[in-house]
């Protein structure tokens, strides 16, 4: 039932954009591949569709109506998807800030090719020094960046921000300064479309 | 006219060079008659539209995150620096100067005659332009008051001591330079060029921006983000370049017309050098390397515009576009971030232009000894530019900082440097919460 529901909601938020077969191998691949994923995979998702179905409306326009289909959906379906992949962020769910940095960066992270991706995540883990923090708090984000482990301890957000800043700086090195803006300024609107009943606002991370 | 001295000062520390003895600066100069302090004065005001027309440019040329910062730039260089040229640089530059190196005399002056007083402010925008071509190549990543720290020293020190040796001096001895026969009517070299040696260590201690250059040295575009502006930039600097070129003459005679023709055609030929060199590599022809390229031919006619044949300016001309349009390759090769290409535009395209100003100087064509003195003068200007510079831009690194932390490149220098931001309407998406906006 709950499939059911968000592949209604991607048909809905797919809709204004793509129509007949196109929208049928859209709501295919979603099916094949990111059925399981969390909300901010919808980024690959979307990239997959501009490869594959000749989608040309902005990305963030898709994005967000994607966002927005899913957001109707009552609430345990939506938040469930945040539990398989963030565990973390549930249990840490009282703080808001933790929670959307993380989703920030990882929406900013997750973004193709993979193997830059991959290079972005590894600058993250090798640079992590430059926030200056105790080991306890560098130890869980390294975690986090690595294993996806949950984040347990109380992270202040003044560094909250830094992490976001040295995920900029990463993707400035490995796509450049003009995709990292782009990048940026898109991950914002999918956080705070995902995001929308949070106390903290995403932009307080910037 | 009458010549009566500069004879007041203002400030104790300056009571050393009235040991020298007050002067009358224009002693030996012809008298000058009203139409000349008329073009004079308003080739100065052409020239300082000059700076609107680098506000312009460089601006166009930066991300929009970064425009108010690299508009505050011109704006306040063009204010310390004349401060600062009437406190010490005019004084350095031309007041007496019994070395040859430095004049020392006639600082923050408060009494002249009135052609003193229209040459000291026709110098003073020329100290402001040589200032401001810094600030487009460190646009992005440079704190404000480092820049300003940098413009200071600039229009105080490094311009004026070059100028005393090339130009030095109105207040008495002859500049070094001067002195063996360097030729730089209106200042390929000691305004632009040293402009662009400045903006080049200022790079060079700054570093790239981020994400500017790839894991492999490869060179990742940049675009600014107002073409428009560029444009409309180049016009205005091709429109003052008139005053720059036509009022240095000093006197509103006949060689004007020959010398705002030189200017045209140089830039003229630039943009063309650039769009036929272009074409010829099976590139595009774009529109900030076009600009580009105009400036260049403006600032290597400049050094001989008064005493080469239309002919020769032309040849300057197109030779300081295929320069400026090859410089910044190689200035990205180096790993040297310039946001505007100042350094190719000013400093190559100003060494090309004095040499060019000897080699094609009107009745000793080509004469060794002239190109010798040339070569000579574009050395110097090397040697003390960027070294002068260099320690300057090093010293504020160590001192109070120079480069903005990477988070402030992230929000864009509008934003954390002047909490302004240019275009409000469609920013407010990109990085930061407005509501913390003029806190």
């Amino acid at each position: 039932m709950e499939f059911e529901q968000k592949k209604t909601a991607i048909e809905q938020g797919l809709t204004p954009f793509l129509n007949g077969e196109p929208l049928g191998y859209a709501l295919r691949l979603w099916e094949l591949k990111y059925a399981g994923d969390p909300v901010f995979a919808l980024v690959r998702f979307v990239n997959e569709l501009y490869e594959s179905a000749g989608l040309t409306a902005p990305r963030t326009k898709v994005l967000q109506s994607l966002i927005r289909a899913l957001n109707k959906l009552p609430d345990p379906i939506f938040k469930s998807q945040g539990q398989t992949t963030h565990p973390s962020i549930i249990e840490e769910n009282h703080d808001d800030a933790i929670h959307v940095c993380f989703l920030l960066v990882d929406t900013l992270i997750d973004r193709p090719p993979h193997d830059e991706s991959v290079g972005v995540r590894r600058y993250l883990l090798d640079h992590l020094k430059q926030l200056k923090q105790p080991e306890p708090i560098l130890n869980a984000i390294r975690a986090w960046l690595s294993q996806r482990q949950p984040i347990a301890v109380p992270i202040p957000e003044t560094v909250l921000t830094r992490i976001v800043n040295l995920a900029y700086v990463a993707l400035c090195e490995y796509e450049g300064p003009t995709k990292a803006d782009r990048a940026l300024h898109e991950a914002v609107l999918i956080v705070e479309t995902a995001t929308s009943g949070s106390k903290f606002p995403v932009r307080r991370l910037l | 006219m009458a010549s009566r001295p500069f004879h007041r000062w203002r400030f104790p520390f300056m009571a050393a060079s009235a040991l020298i003895g007050p002067m009358a600066l224009a002693a030996d100069a012809p008298a000058h008659t009203a139409a000349d302090t008329l073009w004079v004065a308003l080739s100065a005001a052409l020239v300082f539209f000059m700076q609107a027309g680098f506000a312009l440019l460089e601006g166009g040329m930066a991300r929009s995150k970064n425009a108010v910062n690299v508009l505050m730039k011109n704006y306040m260089d063009a204010c310390v620096g004349g401060l600062i040229f009437w406190l010490v640089g005019f004084g350095l530059m031309f007041g007496h100067n019994a070395t040859g190196w430095f004049g020392a005399s006639h600082f923050a002056p408060n009494s002249a005659t009135p052609w003193d007083w229209v040459f000291l402010f026709f110098q003073m925008m020329f100290a402001a332009t040589s200032t401001t071509i810094a600030s487009g190549a460190m646009a992005e990543r440079i704190h404000f008051r480092a820049y300003l720290i940098g413009a200071c020293v600039i229009s105080g020190l490094i311009y004026p001591v070059f100028g005393s040796w090339a130009w030095g001096s109105h207040g008495g001895g002859d500049g070094w330079l001067k002195a063996l026969g360097f030729v730089d009517f209106a200042g390929s070299t000691v305004v632009h060029s040293i402009g662009g040696w400045c903006a080049l260590a200022g790079i060079i201690v700054l570093g790239p921006r981020l994400g500017r250059f790839g894991p492999r040295g490869e060179s990742r575009p940049m675009p600014g983000h107002n073409l428009s502006l560029v444009a409309l930039g180049g016009f205005i600097l091709w429109f003052s370049w008139f005053g720059f070129n036509g009022g240095s003459t000093l006197t509103a005679d006949g060689d004007v017309g020959k010398i705002l023709v030189n200017t045209h055609l140089g830039a003229c030929a630039g943009a063309v050098g650039s769009a036929l060199f272009s074409a010829a590599l099976g590139q595009r022809v774009l529109l900030t390397a076009t600009v580009n390229a105009s400036i260049g031919g403006l600032v290597a006619v400049t050094a001989g515009c008064a005493t080469m044949e239309p002919g020769y300016a032309i040849l300057t001309g197109l030779v300081a576009g295929v320069i400026a349009t090859l410089g910044p390759a190689l200035v990205a090769k180096m790993r040297w971030d310039d946001v505007v290409d100042a350094v190719s535009v000013h400093a190559f395209c100003g060494v090309w232009g004095t040499l060019a100003a000897g080699l094609f100087y009107n009745g000793d064509l080509f004469n060794p000894n002239r190109i010798a003195v040339q070569a000579v003068g574009v050395l110097a200007a090397f040697v003390w530019g960027l070294g002068t510079a260099w320690l300057t831009y090093m010293l504020i690194a160590r001192t109070i900082g120079i480069r903005s932390t990477t988070l402030h490149e992230q929000r864009g220098l509008d934003f954390t440097e002047h909490a302004e931001i240019g275009y409000p309407e469609f920013q407010h998406m990109q990085t930061f919460n407005p509501d913390s906006l003029h806190r």
